[in-house]
């Protein structure tokens, strides 16, 4: 697989859709019930360390894993409502409500210090660790972090430094190079922010840091750790081992726990899509309800889906109740359409994106629209080949699901690199007859997985996930 | 809309019509459209549908019908018509007797089948060939998606080797009522003759209906490359390989090869290289597989349009290539993958 630098092979652009983050930043203000799910982010479930009608303050500790020591925080200060299980978590997992007493001051972690210089590496980690943003590896051979914009609707990296400013960024940089002394120090953007890309590695470069700039395609899923890797290091799919992924937000995270000594208990998320009426950043407590937090933005006249994250790879969410994560960056509204359209497949499709150049919107430079439906019919596949044009990972969904469909699990699939797939999704998203080829692919992993079939741990890591 | 959603919803009730379910479900989708949304991620899905998709197959060939109507009349015109409505006849048989759904996929067989017949073609004969294509090249092993072998060639060889003598006799020039004996490429092949190569760009020679109007087929085969509805490789290695072949060909023996030019625009291998080997069903699915398909098809055809009794080898050669397709994309997916290393 060619590639060059700065791209990845495959890959697909989704350009000028309607309802695009506005580069403002707004406060949420705190929530009167916050909802924290006693789940780690790997799914097992925690032991609550707080009974109903206590008192907790914001960012202590609520929950914890004895196994992993993974724990979670409370998001605001209050009293814990209650906890039992909720039905939109499948009605298994415990979820604390915590009721806000209308204090915005949380507890700082111990140890923290506006002078870390004088700290250890694992002091620093731990800091880190404790304020809920993340286990960062003992080392690393390159750090790259990112505010790739190659999602139809992505934070807009320009807001999200505005809201904690340059210089944290650039502390935050200098804590993590502490951290991980062997680290190469990569920033990735999306090509049209060469300005801000300057700006900030002049600004680490005056702090001593030797961080590489790299101004990147907008092409989804150019923020897989993957494909950030094809395009980075030119290497194909194959990125140097210990290659750590974090993106801004979780910089400031770092930056925040060590010096301010801050839990992770805010974060800034970008409103999208056609469904609200005003789309601003906003600075929202983890564990907001996301219904309450966005009625007064979206329309009320329109019925939408909020989607976490992407339109691709993202989740939905089912119930107003739902709280905002501490991995949220997106909200989307998609708008609900379970009516299809009169000859829809007809008209000159001002509005409608495709990879096919058979719409006026491929030619036209106008916004286009989304909603939730599948815009056609099930069909068997015709080969069209779509599929594996835009694989990033260049292996042919077209083919490798035949097999998941007629019930062939065996070793052609390996040998076909079905383990290469990384869910991206673009595969189901493009096809002509509709086929869900990500999920039979998924599957086909799965069943492959339960039988033992799957190739040994390749010499490429598994690095942390990357925020979507 | 929704006066229409309940008028179906209604038909779809009513006892005496479920038999027509299939047929109803087809009418409904292509009126209004899908009514299923996305339950998991992606959520959403590109606006392109195999309604869209065929369409456009359509629009390029527009050109060429245009031509064939103006070139040839009420005959063009009947001829289009008899091939719709007993291939359709077919097809709505066929989704009724297997309970599935009308596949789209027929609008463009049905539309393709009569442009390759020689205008002189009688209408029972069209219909013949259509429900024989339709039928054995298609119904058979499943519908659209799972055949092996292009419908629309499968019917038109059927009453190439029924018919012999109507297929490849009778022959007329456009605008003219004389029926003549010869194509441009049964002409080189008897007497060496050449026909004006702007002849044959503007249509004005014998030739299957809706292959000599050759400027709207070029317009047409460039629209569905940009459209990316046709994958450009095979037209090009297939066009390429004529090329090249009949160039090594013509300096070798000028008196056995017509000239690369001369090859590429007579007889149908500039509608059979962007219409008919492209259908993405029956060619090759991998990349590398379809320059192997279009450069093969090259050779076959000029091979049959030298050295065969017969003057056209785009036919042969394509239908041929069709059969060796999955074979090619086995061999292709097997070195593609040959290393161990996943």
């Amino acid at each position: 697989m060619a590639n060059r630098y700065g791209s990845f092979a495959g890959g697909y652009r989704f350009q000028r859709f309607a309802g695009q983050p506005e580069a403002s930043l707004a406060e949420a203000g705190l929530p009167a019930r916050t909802a924290v799910p006693l789940r780690s982010r790997f799914g097992t479930d925690l032991a609550p360390l707080v009974k109903t009608g206590e008192q907790v303050k914001a960012g202590q500790v609520i929950a914890r894993d004895e196994k992993t020591g993974a724990s979670l925080l409370a998001p605001v200060g209050g009293t814990i409502k209650e906890l039992k299980p909720a039905a939109w978590l499948g009605g298994k997992t415990k979820v604390a409500a915590v009721a806000s007493d209308g204090s915005a001051e949380w507890l700082p972690l111990s140890g923290h210090t506006p002078d870390w210089k004088g700290l250890n590496r694992d002091t620093l980690r731990d800091l880190v660790r404790r304020a809920g943003a993340g286990e960062l590896p003992a080392e690393a051979s390159h750090l790259v972090v990112h505010g790739v914009e190659a999602d139809a609707y992505s934070p807009n990296p320009a807001v999200l430094l505005e809201a904690w400013g340059q210089e944290v960024f650039v502390e935050g940089l200098a804590i993590l190079a502490r951290i991980l002394p062997g680290a190469h120090l990569h920033l990735a953007l999306s090509r049209p922010r060469r300005a801000l890309l300057d700006r900030l590695v002049t600004a680490a470069r005056q702090a001593g840091l030797d961080l590489e700039p790299h101004g990147l395609s907008r092409k989804y899923p150019q923020a897989h750790p993957v494909a950030l890797g094809a395009a980075i290091f030119g290497a194909g799919l194959d990125k140097p081992d210990g290659m750590l992924v974090l993106d801004l937000q979780e910089v400031f995270h770092v930056r925040d726990a060590v010096v301010l000594g801050k839990p992770l208990i805010e974060r800034v998320v970008a409103l999208a899509g056609p469904g609200f009426l005003r789309r601003p950043h906003v600075r929202v407590r983890v564990g907001t309800p996301v219904g309450p937090l966005l009625e007064s933005y979206l329309q009320p006249t329109r019925k939408s889906r909020i989607v976490v994250n992407s339109l691709l790879g993202g989740r939905a969410v089912a119930d107003p109740a739902e709280p905002v994560g501490a991995d949220a960056s997106v909200l989307i509204a998609l708008p609900e359409n379970a009516e299809g359209g009169f000859l829809s497949f007809a008209t000159p499709g001002f509005t409608s994106d495709s990879f096919a150049v058979a719409f006026a919107a491929n030619l036209l430079p106008l916004a286009k629209a989304c909603d939730t439906n599948l815009h056609g019919e099930h069909r068997a596949c015709i080969s069209c080949g779509f599929c594996e044009s835009v694989c990033p990972v260049g292996i042919l969904p077209n083919i490798l699901h035949r097999y998941v469909q007629r019930n062939v699990i065996d070793e052609t699939l390996v040998r076909f690199r079905i383990f290469r797939c990384i869910d991206c999704n673009l595969c189901s998203y493009v096809c002509t007859s509709k086929i869900p080829l990500a999920r039979l692919l998924r599957e086909g992993k799965e069943r492959l997985r339960r039988e033992g079939l799957e190739p040994r741990p390749s010499p490429r890591p598994a690095p942390r996930e990357a925020t979507v | 809309m929704k006066l229409m959603r309940s008028l179906f919803a209604a038909l779809g009730k009513a006892r005496l019509l479920r038999p027509l379910k299939p047929v109803l479900h087809t009418i409904e989708g292509i009126l209004l459209g899908s009514r299923e949304t996305n339950l998991e991620a992606p959520f959403i899905r590109d606006r392109i549908e195999i309604k869209r998709y065929m369409s456009m197959v359509i629009l390029a060939l527009l050109p060429a019908v245009v031509a064939a109507v103006v070139f040839y009349g009420w005959k063009a015109v009947a001829m289009i018509a008899v091939s719709y409505v007993v291939g359709g006849i077919v097809e709505v048989l066929f989704a009724l007797i297997r309970k599935k759904e009308i596949e789209e996929g027929f609008l463009v067989t049905g539309l393709i089948f009569p442009l390759i017949l020689p205008p002189t073609s009688p209408l029972w004969m069209v219909a013949v060939g259509i429900a024989f294509g339709v039928f054995f090249g298609k119904e058979v092993f499943g519908g659209t998606g799972r055949n092996i072998f292009n419908p629309a060639l499968v019917g038109r060889i059927f009453i190439t080797i029924a018919f012999p003598e109507l297929m490849s006799a009778r022959w007329q020039k456009p605008f003219a009522d004389a029926v003549t004996a010869a194509t441009p490429l049964g002409l080189f092949k008897s007497t060496k003759t050449l026909t004006p190569l702007l002849d044959l760009l503007l249509g004005q020679a014998a030739g299957s209906m809706g292959e000599i109007f050759r400027i709207g087929i070029i317009a047409g085969g460039l629209f569905l490359i940009l459209t990316r509805v046709a994958n450009w490789r095979i037209p090009l290695t297939y066009l390429g390989s004529v090329a090249l072949f009949s160039w090594i060909g013509h300096l070798a023996a000028p008196q056995t090869f017509a000239p690369p030019l001369f090859n590429l625009l007579a007889g149908s291998l500039l509608f059979g290289a962007f219409f008919m080997a492209t259908d993405p069903v029956s060619s090759t699915a991998t990349k590398a597989g379809k320059y192997v398909f279009g450069v093969v098809c090259g050779i076959v055809t000029l091979l049959i349009r030298t050295f065969s009794g017969f003057n056209e080898g785009v036919m042969f050669s394509i239908l041929f290539m069709n059969a060796f397709a999955p074979l090619i994309d086995t061999l292709v997916l097997n070195a593609k993958y040959r290393t161990a290393k996943v």
